[in-house]
């Protein structure tokens, strides 16, 4: 209040007001992007068997991970990083609560239940939530001339950043059930390569398609294979460093075999792909 | 909505604009959203401190003591229904843990019944039911868990 009041030009009303509605639209994108995690069963059960250790990696790297999506894809234009900090942490808040109230209406959650199965599970539910909620600040909002000035004007990093995050995005969704291990199990190497070559072609794809506007925008000049490598080959690495750490942190990896990781790398890889190269056009 | 927000815009580019010490005391972002921004903060330095003091307290553990204790028999109409409490004493998860429960008369094995959790997790408890067609009051019953593996 006491900030509001020393701005003095507007009653510290509106501010907010426009905040209430922010919250309302991240409470909203948090519960979007988050309800086919929060009704899979391996979320639950993995939030209480990982590794503690992992979980609070997970947890320390969505810290950053929100604060650039802020920088990048944010709602607004923060006049400084510290407000988006103040986002990222807000997005948090909101993931937290809104994961809590559902997983107990659920009955995944329960008051007998002991702390370290409660905190995991509402933990682990919240690094996708919480990404919701920060989209979903900027994507059920207006766009801005500001912001959509900004999203034109990308930096490579910041672009290869969004795609990170649109992997992540679409491979949460998948990564954590037993369809992944299970599909590199049934598939013989001929098709994982085939599944690769498609991703690969699908991604190239996307990438030209969305013609990546402003600052990445390929000039005319710039041949087929200077876009394919610099975005969709690195991309698709990208994808496959994201795959990994995912199964890694979901313990797919623990005792498997390099062959089978590799296979269920590529397996995940596939949806991950479609989320990285498609960043543009959903998030 | 649009309206408002460009308002808004507007408003925050005098304030880059006007901004000279100013911009330090009156940021942008709403009081209330700095409390929420530290509601967030709180939430998420709590989750990783539990998460980090769990994983030094408790090292790999694997789940070797699991209790069982029968809560009650119920009788119905063709069968007795045992309902126990199976309890997890150790921080490892054990995954598709089977329950086996016999009635016994002396040496003698009159009935067996058995079911599978698919998880219990650390220090964590779970009920359970196994069905008898004959009336448990009548013999021995003896609940055990007989098989887990990890996750």
């Amino acid at each position: 209040m006491t900030a509001g009041d020393a701005a003095g030009e507007k009653p510290s009303y509106e501010d907010n007001r426009s905040f209430l509605v922010g919250l309302a639209r991240a409470f909203a994108g948090a519960l979007i992007f988050s309800l086919p995690m929060l009704m899979t069963m391996e979320m639950w059960w993995i939030g209480f068997y990982m590794s503690p250790w992992r979980l609070a990696l997970l947890l320390t790297l969505m810290i950053p991970l929100l604060v650039g999506l802020s920088v990048v894809s944010g709602f607004k234009v923060n006049a400084s990083l510290r407000d988006d900090v103040a986002d990222a942490f807000v997005a948090i808040a909101v993931a937290v609560v809104m994961s809590t109230v559902i997983l107990f209406i659920f009955k995944v959650l329960t008051v007998d239940m002991p702390a370290r199965e409660i905190v995991g599970k509402i933990a682990l539910q919240s690094f996708p939530a919480a990404i919701g909620a920060m989209l979903a600040r900027d994507q059920l909002g207006e766009k801005t001339p500001e912001s959509t000035q900004r999203q034109a004007s990308m930096t490579y990093g910041q672009e290869l950043f969004l795609m990170g995050v649109g992997a992540l995005f679409l491979g949460f969704n998948v990564a954590p059930t037993e369809e992944m291990v299970l599909l590199s199990y049934m598939m013989d190497p001929w098709r994982e390569i085939a599944l690769l070559v498609l991703s690969l072609v699908l991604m190239h794809g996307f990438v030209y398609a969305v013609e990546f506007p402003g600052g990445s925008k390929p000039r005319p000049g710039v041949g087929f294979w200077s876009l394919f490598l610099r975005f969709t080959v690195v991309g698709y690495v990208l994808v496959l460093a994201i795959c990994l750490f995912l199964l890694w942190t979901f313990g797919r990896t623990d005792g498997t075999g390099v062959a089978e990781i590799l296979s269920a790398t590529v397996v995940l890889g596939f949806p991950c792909a479609i989320g990285a190269a498609s960043a543009r056009l959903i998030l | 909505m649009a309206m408002h927000s460009e308002s808004a815009g507007a408003r925050r580019q005098e304030d880059a604009s006007r901004g000279d010490g100013q911009q330090e005391h009156a940021p942008p972002t709403s009081p209330w959203e700095w409390v929420a921004a530290g509601f967030g903060v709180l939430l998420i330095a709590a989750m990783i401190g539990y998460m980090v003091q769990y994983g030094l307290r408790e090292g790999s553990a694997v789940p070797g003591d699991i209790s069982v204790a029968a809560v009650g028999t119920q009788a119905g109409s063709h069968a007795f229904t045992v309902r126990f409490k199976v309890k997890n004493e150790t921080s490892a998860t054990a995954a598709g843990l089977r329950v086996q429960g016999e009635l016994k008369s002396g040496d003698r094995v009159v009935e067996t019944a058995e079911t599978t959790f698919d998880y219990l997790p650390p220090y964590s408890s779970r009920y359970g039911g196994l069905i008898f067609e004959n009336d448990p009051s009548r013999y021995e019953l003896h609940i055990t868990p007989s098989g887990y593996n990890e996750p």
